[in-house]
């Protein structure tokens, strides 16, 4: 191994890493770690592997131009596979060949529906003999999707029924309602482990705890707070003036003998309750924009 | 259908089964990064860039369809294993049956017309 073959593999690197500078960040540092354990590896392999003398040249050759690499790194992917299995973040490429076809977004909760190159083994089929003419207008340039999964499409009837039950059923039907939401968070296909653990922690009974909080709060009046201990108070029985008999009781005088203030109490109370509200509400709306994924389905095969 | 269009819709075919094609070559033991793509670009016509094949591998783990491991190896630097997941198992599945019924009603079709149907 020369040092021409370093400074051709270095060249090669660098200009890779000038291409992938498109892609985000992990999957452009990402790709270089790969392609250059590759050549390492080709290298370490030795003539024998890839047949010729000229070692490091066939392999960076076989390897191919970096900006075809980068290209199929940043550009949505073609195949039907990813129409039913999105990938978190940036959608990939088509990686093989360099004519590009391009497909509908799979990740867009469209399996197949929007874009006439989805899924139809016959449809799409472009007539102007370009490949790339009948699916670059898809409308999904490179790159552009930062959550490529989440686009798109709309939480299912569903998932709208299971965060409804989940924040009000359990007032409507005390703790049954939140029961069955929880039942429809984890059988809808269009959230994950993640997320369906976030709506059944936060948090049980959804909107129930507040509402008992505040009817709680309602027949209490005030919240009790300070212990107060009274002393001196006494009772007077005597006859008025009158004739009439009576009872009196005096007070005496009433401390405050600890715990918190009254303002604190309150206040915590109050932000308890915010909370209590906020958890529940910020959860359904989070549950309701994360359904917007496409379920996963099927997948169908060959679209071309 | 335009003459001559058979070799894009042959490109777009061989775009179309090689995330499968990958899937296949992990269902019995998993594999390594360069050990996939070099068996893949070994096979005439593959693919035209053996390093577009890396993003290919990183998609479909970040599907799910894949699961890597890292292992230690002796000869350098630790090398990313690639095997198939439950997900991908079940992928590959139904891609098998459906490509096999495909190319045996194209076949049929191609022997008992005895012309190429992409005239």
């Amino acid at each position: 191994m020369s040092a021409d073959d370093d400074q051709i593999v270095a060249d090669y690197l660098s200009r890779l890493r000038d291409a992938a500078s498109v892609l985000p960040a992990d999957r452009g540092n990402e790709l270089i770690e790969e392609i250059t354990a590759h050549i390492a590896e080709a290298r370490a392999e030795g003539p024998s592997a890839v047949g010729d003398a000229s070692a490091v040249r066939n392999i960076l050759e076989r390897l191919g131009d970096p900006a075809d690499i980068v290209r199929t790194a940043a550009e949505p992917p073609f195949d039907a596979i990813s129409a039913s299995h999105p990938a978190s973040g940036i959608p990939e490429s088509g990686y093989a060949d360099a004519g590009y076809p391009e497909s509908g977004h799979p990740d867009s909760g469209h399996p197949s529906g929007s874009h006439p190159s989805g899924s139809h083994p016959d449809g799409g089929h472009p007539s102007g003999g370009h490949p790339e003419s009948g699916y670059a207008d898809a409308g999904y340039p490179a790159g552009a999707k930062e959550d490529g999964g989440r686009r798109g499409g709309r939480a299912g009837a569903l998932e709208i029924t299971a965060v409804i039950f989940l924040l009000i059923g359990g007032v409507v039907i005390p703790f049954v309602g939140w029961v069955v939401g929880v039942i429809l968070l984890w059988a809808s296909p269009r959230w994950r482990g993640s997320e369906k653990l976030l709506g059944t922690l936060v948090w049980p009974g959804g909107l129930l705890a507040p509402v008992l909080l505040l009817l709680g709060a309602g027949t209490a009046a005030v919240i009790p707070s300070a212990a107060t201990s009274c002393s001196g108070g006494y009772t007077e029985t005597g006859v008025s003036l009158t004739g009439r008999h009576f009872v009196r009781h005096v007070a005496g005088s009433c401390t405050a003998t600890g715990g918190p203030p009254a303002w604190l109490a309150i206040s915590l109370a109050v932000i308890l309750l915010i909370v209590a509200i906020a958890g529940p509400i910020f959860t359904a709306i989070r549950l309701l924009r994360r359904a917007g994924r496409a379920p996963a389905e099927p997948a169908a095969l060959l679209p071309v | 259908m335009i003459a001559g269009q058979a070799g894009n819709l042959v490109a777009q075919i061989r775009r179309g089964v090689l995330p499968y094609c990958v899937l296949a070559m992990v269902a019995d033991k998993e594999r390594y990064g360069f050990e996939l793509v070099h068996a893949l670009g070994s096979i005439d016509g593959m693919v035209t860039g053996e390093g577009t094949i890396y993003p290919l591998l990183a998609r479909l783990r970040r599907q799910g369809l894949m699961e890597t491991t890292w292992r230690e190896s002796a000869t350098g630097p630790p090398r990313r294993y690639y095997r198939l997941a439950p997900a991908g198992r079940e992928a590959l599945a139904e891609f098998t049956g459906s490509w096999q019924r495909l190319r045996d009603s194209v076949d049929d079709l191609l022997a008992s017309s005895g012309e190429d149907p992409f005239r």
